[in-house]
């Protein structure tokens, strides 16, 4: 099995065999990080596409100062993230007003598999959608996400905590539906 | 907590990919391959014809500078007047012409060495602290040996004996140029051609490194109460005050635009959103042609106490032909200039203005006839030049991205000394003036 390095190397030749062998190493993982931006599986796969092609444009430039799939998901991100901007551009995020109390009941993840959290987090609307995976998944602050999308750090909580809402009560049903589907099962 | 369970729930995820994903992104690879195999090919043709062009305008400059400088000597006739007074000898003693002439002329030389002329002249070593072109070619028609007097100078001027010496009659042709007219065929550009649409290239370029090389034209910028002195070297050996030296006020025509080239390596840094500030170290040649016909390169009117020293009722002395002379001055150059893009798209346009510290290296004279021997002079304490200079920069500089890391550059610029070359005692002052053209290539460290 090649190592990074040695795929980093041959790519940086523009050599299409290592391209495609880096290719398939991480072109799953980074599926499902542009599908939780999307709202469909077209437009996660062409984020991919795109995200992909700049990889191998810009991999002269890694500099190996972090990792080479730390590198890889941040560019998908961002290509991710270019993509919903251009339609946050044209219905821009507003403060949400609904603000209602997240009650911290737990729910269990464990039930769940990946792709029903990822059908539940394409289905928010664009804004929220967006600051919930900035915010609870990669883990940026309010503040950066402000910088990022160009809004105020009020609108970037109020737009997390109606994702949060949305997804709490999603969540609920979906366990609901579980647990009527097991006591079927048993 | 709520976000930490997303986190796990996601951490390591994996979906499946179309597998007509690869073929699409292959696609695109390609397209952006060959998008670039042709930029590089119009990059290299680009900057094959610029080079091209650059060789064919410098060659043909040097080519025409060259010409203009033979059609110069060849015009240029010294015509030494000997009339029957002069012959007749200082004194008018003695009307045998034969007798005692001595003719300084290059055809029919004897040098003499070093020694000798020193001692015969009376002369002190120059400051320039050489003799080597302090040749007086002295030829005797009948008797193959000086036999002058001991007229002093002293004595000469004290019996009133002020002698007319030999004049010489300078004819220059100027260069003539013909500017060819050019009639505007092509109508304006419409503005909107000259809008781009690309984007703005906001990347800082941080730290550069360049190297390249200029050509151009270098006018010496003479100003001075002295007329048609040659070269600094050479305006320091007359004397206006003197009668005689006026008489004897050697002759010379010079061209009036000589070359200059330069090459050297520079680092610079962008230090602000399109300000750059750039320093380096160059090397500078400053070349000019022109005839004069100087006998003697001394810088203490020595051509006067030789002349003297060869004067008695039986000498009769001619100045030589003129000859043609190259001076070649060279400096080290340390520029530090302050950059700021006009332009910062594919072909950013630049202007930098900013200050260049001379150290003056040397000056070397060849007589391009070999009538004379070649002569160089230092900086120092002893020499005219002044060892350090300051020069105002000027330019403009039209950059093309090749890749990355490395862009070329069209960098036409003006470079004007603010001082004069010779020190303050000179009688005359040099501010040159350097306008040339240069290339360079430049590396981004990333």
């Amino acid at each position: 099995m090649l190592r990074d390095e040695d795929l980093i190397k041959g790519c940086a030749k523009g050599e299409r065999a290592f391209q495609k062998a880096l290719y398939e190493r991480y072109c799953r993982k980074m599926m499902v990080i542009c599908q939780r931006y999307s709202k469909s599986s077209q437009e996660a796969e062409d984020a991919l596409q795109e995200g992909f092609v700049k990889v191998f444009s810009n991999i002269s430039k890694f500099r190996a100062e972090s990792q080479l799939s730390t590198w890889i998901t941040r560019i998908m991100i961002n290509t991710a993230l270019n993509k919903q901007r251009q339609k946050l551009y044209m219905m821009p995020i507003v403060d949400v007003h609904e603000n209602h109390l997240v009650q911290e009941e737990e729910i269990s993840f464990a039930h769940f598999h990946h792709n029903d959290l990822l059908e539940l987090v394409q289905s928010l609307p664009d804004g929220c959608r967006v600051v919930f995976n900035l915010f609870a998944i990669e883990g940026y602050s309010h503040k950066e996400i402000g910088e990022m999308l160009s809004i105020s750090v009020g609108t970037s909580k109020s737009q997390y905590n109606r994702a949060r809402v949305l997804l709490k009560a999603k969540l609920e049903v979906l366990e609901k539906i579980n647990q009527e589907y097991e006591q079927v099962i048993v | 907590m709520f976000e930490d369970n997303w986190r796990a729930a996601f951490a390591g995820a994996e979906n499946d990919v179309p597998d007509s994903l690869w073929s699409k992104i292959e696609t695109d690879l390609l397209l952006i391959e060959n998008k670039e195999s042709r930029k590089k090919i119009f990059v290299y043709q680009r900057l094959a014809a610029a080079v091209a062009l650059f060789a064919l305008l410098l060659g043909s400059y040097i080519v025409l500078d060259l010409v203009a400088v033979d059609d110069t000597m060849t015009l240029v006739e010294s015509k030494a007047i000997t009339s029957e007074k002069k012959e007749s000898n200082i004194t008018g003693e003695d009307n045998n012409p034969e007798r005692g002439r001595v003719v300084i002329t290059p055809l029919e030389k004897t040098k003499l060495n070093r020694g000798q002329k020193a001692a015969s002249s009376g002369l002190s070593k120059s400051p320039a602290g050489d003799y080597s072109t302090n040749t007086i070619m002295v030829s005797h028609q009948e008797e193959n040996e000086v036999k002058g007097t001991d007229l002093s100078r002293k004595q000469f001027y004290s019996e009133g004996h002020v002698p007319e010496f030999p004049t010489l009659k300078v004819e220059v042709k100027r260069k003539t140029f013909y500017q060819p007219i050019f009639p505007r065929r092509l109508p304006a550009m419409p503005s909107y051609y000259m809008a781009s649409n690309k984007e703005k290239n906001n990347a800082k370029e941080g730290v550069y490194a360049s190297l390249g090389f200029a050509g151009g034209s270098y006018d010496p910028g003479q100003s001075g109460p002295i007329v048609a002195a040659p070269s600094p070297s050479f305006s320091m050996m007359t004397n206006p005050d003197a009668a005689f030296s006026r008489a004897m006020q050697p002759q010379s025509t010079q061209a009036s635009v000589g070359t200059a080239y330069s090459f050297g390596a520079n680092v610079g840094k962008q230090v602000a959103d399109r300000w750059m500030v750039q320093g380096g170290l160059g090397f500078y040649i400053q070349n000019i042609n022109y005839t004069s016909n100087y006998a003697s390169l001394t810088t203490d009117n020595s051509l006067r106490v030789t002349v003297a020293d060869y004067l008695d009722a039986e000498t009769i002395l001619t100045v030589g032909e003129t000859y043609p002379i190259q001076s070649v001055n060279q400096y080290l150059s340390v520029p530090m200039q302050v950059g700021y893009k006009l332009v910062d798209r594919t072909i950013d346009v630049q202007i930098n203005a900013g200050i260049s510290t001379d150290f003056f290296i040397k000056n070397a004279l060849r007589d391009l006839s070999g009538q004379a021997e070649s002569f160089s002079q230092k900086a120092g304490k002893n020499s005219p030049y002044r060892s350090v200079n300051w020069s105002g920069l000027m330019g403009f500089e039209l950059s093309y991205q090749l890749g990355d890391q490395y862009s070329l550059s069209l960098v036409p610029g003006a470079r004007y000394a603010f001082n004069s070359v010779l020190k303050d005692n000179a009688e005359v002052s040099y501010n040159p003036l350097v306008l040339d053209v240069g290339l360079r290539l430049k590396y981004v460290f990333k």
